[in-house]
Order: C-alpha cells, then sequence, then structure tokens
C-alpha cells in the first residue's frame, strides 16, 4: 500500500473540516429536540440535554401542535404532484421525440419561455384563476398549478432521444399502437431516469413553501412549511420545539436521500452536463 | 391509407402533450401575459380593477422601499453566488482527488442540507445564531472572542443568511462540478505530470478550463436561485420589523405588496421590472459565455 500524498492528505483534511462544519446544525437540532426549554435559553450554552430520553417537544409536536395532520397533507400534495408530473411528462416527452406533428417545433420553443418565468411574476394573476377555478384552500389548488413541469418534459425527452429508434419499430410492426410502445416498451427502459427526476420533484414539491403559502388558508390544510413557519414567533412556541420540529420535519427527506442517492446525484450531475 | 396513418399520428402527438402543454399555458403562460395587464391597474381582488396606465411604475421608480429591496437582492446575488460557486469549485476538486478514503461520506454529508425546507433551514440558523443563548456565540465566548449580535445589526443578518445559502447549496453545486471533473481525460494531468506541472497550474491550465460547462450552468441557476430568494427573508424577518425592513428583497416585496397589503397592481409592476432584470442577466450571461466557457 502506498502511502498517501501529500496532496491527498491536505484535500482529506479540507474536507473533514467542512463536512464537520456542514454538520454542525444537524447535531445541534438533534441534540436540542431532547432539552426542556430552560436549557434550551440557558447561558452559558448547554451543550448535551439532562436526559436523552426527554420525549416531551415530540408528543408536543404530534399532540397539541397536530404535526401529524401537517404531514398526511404534505404526503398528499408531494405524491399527488410528483405521480402525475412524471407520467404525462414522459407521454408529452414521447410524443417530443417520436412523433412528427405539425406546430411540434413552435410549441417546443414556447415551452422554454415558460422555463424562463421567475415564479414571482406569475404568482398573482396564477393565484386570480385558482380563485375563480374554485380551487382555492383546497389540496388540488397546490397540486394542479404544480404537475405540468417543463425540465421533466424535457429531461425525458432526452431520455427516450437516447433510446434506438429500433425497439420502437419492431412493435409497431407487431401491431402495437403508439401508446402501447410508450408505456410497455420504452417508458422500462427509462425507469432509472424516471426515477432520477421523480426524486428531485418530490423534494421540491415537499419543500415548496410560497406558492401552498398563497393557495392554502385554513390551519386543517397547512403543509408542514407553512406549519413551521407559523410555530415561529407565537407565544407559546419555544426554541426547542422549533428544533424538534426541523428534526421532525427533515427525517422523510434525509431518508429518501440516503436509500435514492444514486439516482439523486445522476440526475442533478446529468442536468450539468446537458446543458 | 398512408395519410390516414399520418392524422392518427398527429392526433395521438396532441393526445400526449395536451395535459402538459395546456398546464403550462394555463398555469404558466396565461399568467405572465396576464399579469402585464395588472400591472396598469389598481387591484385589490375584492373589486373591479381600475386602470391606471402608467402609474404604478411611475410610483416604483419613486418608492424608497423599492431601492432597498433592489439593493438587498443586488447584494444576495453579487456576495453569495460566487462564494457559493467558488466554494463548490474547491469542495468538489478535493473530492475529486485520488485514493481519497470517505469520498461518497463527505458527498453525502455535504449534500444533505439541500434536502431540508428551506424554512426550518433559516429558523435552525436565527436560533443557532441567536445573540444570547445561540450555540455560535457560545462557543465564540468559550475562546473568548466578542459576541455579537448577530439578528439585530442589518450587515450581519445579511451575512448570516449568505452563510444559510451556503450550508444549504453548496452540496447540490458541488456535483454538478464534481461531474464534470470526473469526466476530464486522465491523460490531461499525465501529460502534465511528465512537463513537472505543479497542482496549481494543473488545476489553473487543466481543470478550470475544462470545469467551464460545469461552472457556467452553475453560475446560472444560483443568479436565478438567489434573485428568487424568498424563504429565508421571509422567516428572519418574521419576527423582527426592523430586520424584515432591512433585509427585504424583490421576491419577498412582490409577496407583501400583492398578498399583504393586496396592492396587486403595484405588485405586478413590480414583478415585471423584477423579471425584466433575470431575463437581462441570463441573457448577457449566454452572450458572455462565448468569453469563457469552453466545449469541447
Amino acid at each position: 500500500m502506498k502511502k498517501p500524498s501529500i496532496a491527498t492528505t491536505v484535500n482529506f483534511t479540507f474536507l473533514l473540516i467542512i463536512a464537520t462544519l456542514a454538520l454542525i446544525p444537524f447535531f445541534w437540532i438533534v441534540v436540542s429536540s431532547f432539552k426542556t426549554y430552560k436549557e434550551t435559553v440557558q447561558i452559558p450554552v448547554v451543550f448535551f440535554p439532562a436526559s436523552f430520553r426527554n420525549f416531551d417537544n415530540y408528543k408536543e409536536l404530534f399532540g397539541r401542535l397536530n404535526f401529524l395532520v401537517y404531514y398526511k397533507n404534505n404526503i398528499i400534495n408531494t405524491l399527488g404532484i410528483t405521480i402525475p408530473q412524471l407520467l404525462l411528462s414522459s407521454l408529452a416527452a414521447y410524443a417530443f421525440a417520436r412523433i412528427d406533428f405539425p406546430g411540434k417545433s413552435i410549441i417546443f420553443v414556447s415551452l422554454l419561455l415558460a422555463l424562463m418565468i421567475p415564479m414571482q411574476m406569475i404568482l398573482l394573476p396564477r393565484y386570480k384563476l385558482i380563485l375563480q377555478m374554485g380551487l382555492f384552500d383546497s389540496y388540488l389548488g397546490i397540486i394542479i398549478p404544480s404537475i405540468p413541469s417543463v425540465t421533466t418534459t424535457f429531461y425525458m425527452r432526452q431520455q427516450i432521444l437516447s433510446l434506438p429508434k429500433s425497439l420502437d419499430e419492431s412493435a409497431f410492426l407487431d401491431g402495437a399502437g403508439h401508446f402501447r410502445i410508450f408505456w410497455s416498451i420504452l417508458l422500462p427502459l427509462c425507469h432509472s431516469a424516471l426515477l432520477a427526476t421523480g426524486i428531485m420533484c418530490l423534494v421540491f414539491s415537499w419543500n415548496d413553501f410560497l406558492w401552498p403559502l398563497i393557495v392554502i388558508n385554513s390551519t386543517e390544510k397547512y403543509t408542514l412549511s407553512i406549519a413551521v413557519a407559523n410555530l415561529q414567533g407565537q407565544h407559546l412556541t419555544k426554541d426547542n420545539l422549533l428544533l424538534t420540529a426541523a428534526v421532525v420535519v427533515s427525517i422523510p427527506m434525509i431518508v429518501v436521500f440516503i436509500i435514492s442517492q444514486r439516482y439523486f446525484i445522476e440526475g442533478i450531475a446529468l442536468s450539468g452536463i446537458k446543458e | 391509407m398512408k395519410i390516414r396513418k399520418k392524422h392518427t399520428d398527429w392526433l395521438w402527438a396532441y393526445l400526449f402533450i395536451a395535459p402538459t402543454v395546456l398546464g403550462l399555458y394555463v398555469f404558466f403562460l396565461y399568467p405572465m401575459v396576464s399579469s402585464v395587464f395588472i400591472s396598469f391597474t389598481r387591484w385589490n381582488h375584492l373589486t373591479q380593477p381600475v386602470f391606471l396606465g402608467l402609474d404604478n411604475y411611475k410610483r416604483l421608480f419613486q418608492d424608497p422601499i423599492i431601492l432597498i429591496e433592489l439593493k438587498n437582492t443586488l447584494f444576495f446575488v453579487v456576495v453569495s453566488v460566487p462564494l457559493t460557486v467558488g466554494l463548490s469549485l474547491i469542495i468538489a476538486n478535493a473530492l475529486n482527488t485520488k485514493h481519497l478514503c470517505m469520498k461518497g461520506t463527505f458527498r453525502t454529508i455535504l449534500f444533505l442540507p439541500y434536502v431540508i425546507l428551506p424554512v426550518i433551514t433559516a429558523q435552525i440558523f436565527m436560533i443557532v445564531f441567536n445573540s444570547r443563548y445561540g450555540l455560535v456565540n457560545g462557543i465564540l465566548k468559550i475562546i473568548g472572542l466578542p459576541q455579537p449580535s448577530w439578528l439585530s445589526n442589518p450587515w450581519l443578518t445579511r451575512m448570516v443568511i449568505v452563510i444559510v445559502t451556503l450550508w444549504a447549496c453548496i452540496g447540490y453545486y458541488t456535483i454538478i462540478i464534481l461531474a464534470g471533473l470526473q469526466n476530464i481525460s486522465a491523460q490531461y494531468y499525465e501529460a502534465c505530470d511528465i512537463d513537472g506541472g505543479s497542482w496549481w497550474v494543473k488545476f489553473r491550465h487543466i481543470t478550470l478550463p475544462l470545469a467551464t460547462p460545469q461552472l457556467f450552468f452553475c453560475f446560472i441557476l444560483a443568479i436565478i436561485n438567489s434573485f428568487k430568494m424568498f424563504d429565508y427573508i421571509f422567516v428572519f424577518g418574521k419576527t423582527n420589523v426592523i430586520v424584515r425592513e432591512t433585509i427585504r428583497t424583490m421576491a419577498f416585496g412582490i409577496y407583501e405588496r400583492g398578498f399583504t397589503f393586496l396592492e396587486m397592481g403595484y405588485a405586478s409592476a413590480e414583478a415585471i421590472i423584477f423579471s425584466i432584470i433575470v431575463l437581462s442577466v441570463t441573457i448577457i450571461q449566454n452572450i458572455g459565455q462565448n468569453k469563457w466557457v469552453h466545449y469541447s
């Protein structure tokens, strides 16, 4: 075994320092979630709680503060956006990649325009639209506008373009229609791309704040983001509770990320190379 | 026979693209056009809009609060974007070292903050930087350094928000850049070794030029994300009005004018100016890329 070079040692130390700094906030929310209010605001700072078996904060979040309901809302919204987005975007991607139809390039370019618009510009008219459609203060008001996605469509189109055309031709000779070719032949071959984009969409919808903040009004329909933002500054809310909420709300996405890391990294890395 | 087949093909294509394309037209392009019209009116979204002509725009250019928002928005772009991309490049370069142990672990840890809700991230940092019982000042006290009150001084608050941005998104940009670095052929570095080039020569003349496509992509993304920053400002300014008034950005201003003060027309005018700024910056970058981006 060769001795590591100086460069390797320097880089390793540098990364170790950066990684430690990155982990400090995680460390802090976990230890603080077991603290009492008194321990949280004590001066000088208390690093560890007296007991790691103090689950009062967790009990309060899921009890008095209804976090189970917000969890449920978030899961409904997130899945309600991600699954239709993947299906509908891939369907459109198939048409753009494989079928020649009049107006194709104009429509495709017009989608680019939608990609460039900052959310702030469309916020107010879109809110008005949601009011008129009767979707204000409903899950559908969050879900429906978030389903159509330019990036997912573009990405899936790239994936389908990279598959050999002979696949569809032989299926076509066997009498398969467009939907059959898409659904049973091409889509299964895109599974890793679907996972990569799907996970990005999942994180994005789980974390979204601005749009749900505008659409949702009644407390029982709050998403986790809104619920957490609302905790802050309330008279009864203490910092130890906020930090416990941080743990509770972050765990699902951390688990999703760790399980599906490969697809995550693949998806992000590809987006950078494609440009 | 052939013509009929072609037409059914078209029908399928339109059917396939309809949900996505119509959805994007209804929820993105129509609101975009509509916001131009709203910006010429006074409208509180309860009564009928009143046509004002260019009044909203005239007011916009004389409004001192809009000027503060513009300055803050540009401050965050100018300070946090180069720091984010620069640090991501250094980290990606370190991760790209041969025979490095725990490479995967480092990458995972650095990316982890990206999946945390931005609202939560902001709150964690507000508590960590609390001037009395926060972790940072606790540590500074132990070392014997002065303990500034981070969240009541506007400049320090802005710096804390820059730190929050760095913590949250460096992992994301690092992965994009790292993917580019891993595509660089080892032959270049071997040739450089034979010529006796130092690590700096390698970095400056091989790594940096060949990573420019990824760096360019990161700059575009980071700038757009910085312009759009809303969640952090919302949380940091929520409980302290004085802080809110000094750190507010345009993205926050549009929201507040539209949904708190119910001035939809005025907010739309601000949104349009905001979009023009964001689009021009992106276009300028695209034109400027020929000067420094190398596509192999």
